[in-house]
Parts: C-alpha cells; structure tokens; sequence
C-alpha cells in the first residue's frame, strides 16, 4: 500500500486512473441505482456489449474509438428503449441479438483494422492505467451531463421507475423519460468502458447500488452510496493490483463481488437470527 | 345542473381484435360510489383504464368531468391494481403520496403540492407511517398509500383498481369505510372481484362482461342477495332489460 502511495505521488498516469476511477464512481453509483431499481441489468448489458459494435467501426475509419463508442451506446439505447415501449417483441430475444450482433460488428471491424490490434483487450476489460487526459474531461463532462438531467427530472424518472402507468395518468411524458433514462445508462457504460471495460461494467454499475439498496431505502440515500462505494471500489482495486501488477478492472469487480456476497451473508444472517 | 364526473357514449374497445367492452354506456354523477364486478377478463380493468385515459377508445366517446381524460387528468385519482407492484422499491410513503402531485411540466414541489400530499396523508390515516419505505408496509397500508397517492391530486374522480384483492377483511372494510367518505366530495368507481366488498356503502353496481349493465342499490329485496354473498347487503338490483 506504501508503495502505491509513493508511485502515486510519483507517476502521473496513476494520479489519472485514479481521478478516473473516482470520476466514474460519480454517474456509475447515479445511474446504477436506476438499473438496478428498475431491474434492468440484462439491457444496460445489452448496450454496454453493442458498444463495442461502434468502437470497431470508428477504429476501422481510423476515429477515436470512444466516440464511436457513445454513438453505438446511445443506439442501442434507443433501440432497445423503442423494442421496449413500442413492440410486443420478446424484450429479452432483442436485448440478446443486439448485445452479440454489436460485439460480432465491433470484432469483424477490428479484425478488419490494419496493424497490431493491441486495444481490443482494452475495451473488453479496461484498462484504467492508460486513461488520457482528454478520457478524464470526457468522464467529467458526462458526469456533468448526468447530474444536471437527474437533478432536473428527479421526481420524474422516480414516478416513472416506482409506477410508470400512474405516471402516465398525471400527464408525465412516460416513454421520454424511460428513453432519456437509457440513453444515460448508455452515457455512463461509455465512461465505464475506460475504467473497467465493457464486459465488466455492468457489475460496476450495479453491485455498489446493490449493495446499497440491502441497507438504504431511500433512492437518493442508495445514490449517495453506490457513488462512494463505486469510489472505494475504484480506488482499492487500483491499489491492490498494483504492487503484484495484476489487472485492475478485474480486481475491481472482484472487490465488489466479494462485497456484495459478503453484504448478501450478513443480511441473511441477520435476518435469521433477528426472528 | 351538476356535470357528470364520468360519461361513457357507445365505448367499444378491443385488445388485438378481441373485443373487451361492447357499446358500453355509462354515467357516474359527481358524488357517487359506483362498484364494478364482473368475471376476470370481462373488462372491468379496461373500462377503468379507458376513464383514466391508459387506453383510448376504439369507438365511442369517454368525459371526464366534460372533457377527455387527457385534457381531464389534473381531475382523475388513479389507484393501480395492488398485484403488479414492486414492494421492495426504495421510497418511503410520503414520497410516494408526493408523486401524486407530479402534473406535466413541473420541476419543483411547491407549498401548494406539500399541503396537498400532507392532507392525503392524514385523511388515510398515514401520518405514523410517513417516513418508513413502503416495504415496510402491510397489504392494507400499502393500499392505504395508493389511494393517498391519488388523494394528493385533489381529484373529482377516483379510480380504483381492485383495491381490496390480496387484504384481510379489516383492511378491507377501513379501505371501504374510507371510499364510501370520500364518495361525499367525488365520485368514486372501484373494481372489485369480492361481492362481499360491493356490499358496504356502494351506490350501484354496474356489472361488466364485454357489456355493461348498472343495478341500483336500492329497490331490491336483500334475501336473494343476501343468500347468494353471504352477507348483510343493502344494494343491488337485476335489470338486465336495459340493454337488450
């Protein structure tokens, strides 16, 4: 642990990662507790997979495979949103065919690229020791993003998760505030992308709410959680994996697993024993 | 001359072609307690969610208080069927009876919404209970914060979707004691499955099975009732002549 200190204070790509890391925590713990509330995991991870699609493309033209990637999220979004509030489609079988025909778009892309194709395991798993300044103003400004919009359609977004068809009878705009719930998910994906990587942002997204949520149950309070475990996660994985120089998005999720396992053993066990 | 607070002229409504609600007509006054029974899948949700403006008629036309439910909303209380519900969902009562205040374009809750929502709380009996999450809550208090929830729109109209299913016969009898007091200053139309329910302080009953037909209260001798709901029932009359 000393010798992370020192590299910290030493090295400043470790000084990004982990402003990174604490910058993400921000719209991951936010739009998190949303995914999870909303139970809706299966299609963040729907999205988060699609990313890959638009990130293999904008590489294969030789663009910032991030942007590629915000416009592939924001896609998916909306297309799993419309498949959602729209057709009486098996919701599940269309989440399903976009998450691989997202990836399988993104691999014949990059397979396609010229030269060393070094990056792909980036984006699969992180890698938050190469984040760029320019990546940590991007994660700042989506963050910014994500904050305003929540903080602006709080009451909304929380009638439209609690009970959708009585928020349609007051006259909230229902299907808008579902899809501009989405296209956040879809924004912090993007940003998690960096820290983690695509396969495992969706544990990162919702293991600090749902660790949260065990104990709290107000949705601002399991925001306001989420956020600083998203934070702890971050920055202990970070931590931990560097004197035995392991991966850091996976020691991250691990650490949040673990967590949530644990937090899982002692809510039963209290239960059990509280009777 | 009192405006009706629900019409319903020749509504007909069907899901994928399966038709539901036939030509049915209905007037619901501005201070009646209209119960709505009838067999699962005759229409009763539908008819319901018709009045509340969730679906829109096939044929036909639907008022609230004059006007169609969309331009009507700010009138209509809404109380969801209890069993699509998500119980453990992170909110406490009070902040979910402040949701029923929520219209179209505001942001902020302002003095006005918070007095509302405080009045809606009390009148349900909340108050000890308005800080703890819903989860927390019985199946009778839950219910109670739905009908807050409503409350807190100050509505003309009270819809209510199966309020009573899954309560014990206490729950069940404060929920109708508070309906039939609310009657006193809106309509109020609740779908039931419990015959036992339609015998407190209901008006009239409309029984719907694809059509509609409404029976007064009064005018019926009790014992055929009274044997066939086993309870002591002060309502309901047979006129099945009315749509031929």
């Amino acid at each position: 642990m000393t010798e992370f200190l020192a590299a910290l204070s030493e090295h400043a790509f470790l000084q990004r990662a982990l402003a990174g890391g604490l910058l993400a925590s921000i719209g991951c713990g936010v739009m998190g507790t949303y995914v999870v509330v909303q139970r809706i995991s299966l299609l963040a991870g729907g999205i988060a997979h699609a990313v890959l699609g638009g990130m293999g493309v904008a590489y294969f033209f030789g663009h910032a495979p991030l942007n590629g990637a915000l416009v592939a999220a924001v896609v998916a979004a909306l297309i799993i949103g419309f498949v959602k509030l729209k057709l009486r489609e098996r919701e599940d079988t269309v989440i399903a065919a976009i998450w691989a025909v997202g990836m399988a778009v993104g691999i014949v892309f990059i397979t396609k690229t010229p030269g060393y194709n070094a990056d792909l395991m980036g984006y699969l798993f992180g890698n938050i020791l190469m984040i760029g300044t320019r990546d940590l103003w991007l994660i700042a400004a989506l963050d910014l993003a994500i904050l305003l919009l929540v903080g602006l359609f709080y009451r909304q977004f929380l009638a439209v998760c609690f009970d959708a068809e009585f928020a349609r009878v007051r006259g909230v705009r229902v299907d808008r505030y579902y899809l501009l719930l989405l296209v956040l998910v879809a924004l912090t994906v993007v940003m998690l992308i960096q820290v983690v990587g695509l396969i495992l942002v969706i544990a990162l997204m919702t293991l600090p709410a749902a660790i949260a949520s065990r104990f709290l149950s107000s949705l601002f309070a399991i925001m306001v959680a989420a956020v600083l475990l998203g934070g702890l996660f971050t920055t202990a994985g970070l931590a931990l994996s560097y004197g035995p120089d392991l991966a850091t998005g996976p020691v991250i999720i691990l650490l949040a697993g673990s967590t949530y396992l644990l937090t899982a053993a002692v809510r039963g066990f209290g239960r059990q024993t509280g009777r | 001359m009192n405006m009706p607070a629900l019409v319903l002229e020749r509504v007909s409504f069907a899901y994928d072609h399966q038709p539901v609600l036939t030509d049915v007509d209905l007037v619901v006054a501005e201070n009646e307690l209209l119960g709505l029974i009838g067999p699962n899948g005759g229409g009763k949700s539908t008819l319901i969610k018709l009045a509340a403006g969730l679906l829109k008629p096939d044929s036909g036309t639907v008022r609230v208080c004059g006007r169609s439910p969309s331009a009507a909303r700010q009138e209509i209380g809404y109380v969801p069927q209890f069993a699509g519900f998500e119980r453990d969902f992170p909110i406490t009562v009070a902040q979910a009876v402040q949701l029923g205040r929520l219209g179209s374009g505001r942001l902020r809750w302002r003095k006005k919404d918070r007095e509302a929502a405080d009045r809606a709380i009390a009148e349900t009996r909340l108050e000890p209970l308005q800080n703890r999450p819903i989860s927390d809550l019985s199946g009778g208090e839950l219910q109670r914060v739905l009908i807050a929830r409503a409350l807190a729109g100050e509505p003309r109209l009270l819809l209510l979707d199966e309020p009573t299913s899954n309560l014990d016969q206490r729950a069940e009898e404060d929920i109708l004691q508070l309906l039939a007091r609310l009657s006193e200053r809106m309509a109020v139309i609740l779908v039931t499955h419990d015959v036992g329910f339609v015998a407190g302080g209901v008006q009239r009953v409309a029984c719907v099975n694809q059509t509609l037909m409404c029976h007064d209260t009064q005018g019926l001798t009790g014992d055929a009732i009274e044997a066939l709901y086993g309870h002591s029932v002060r309502l309901v009359h047979h006129d099945h002549g009315e749509h031929p």
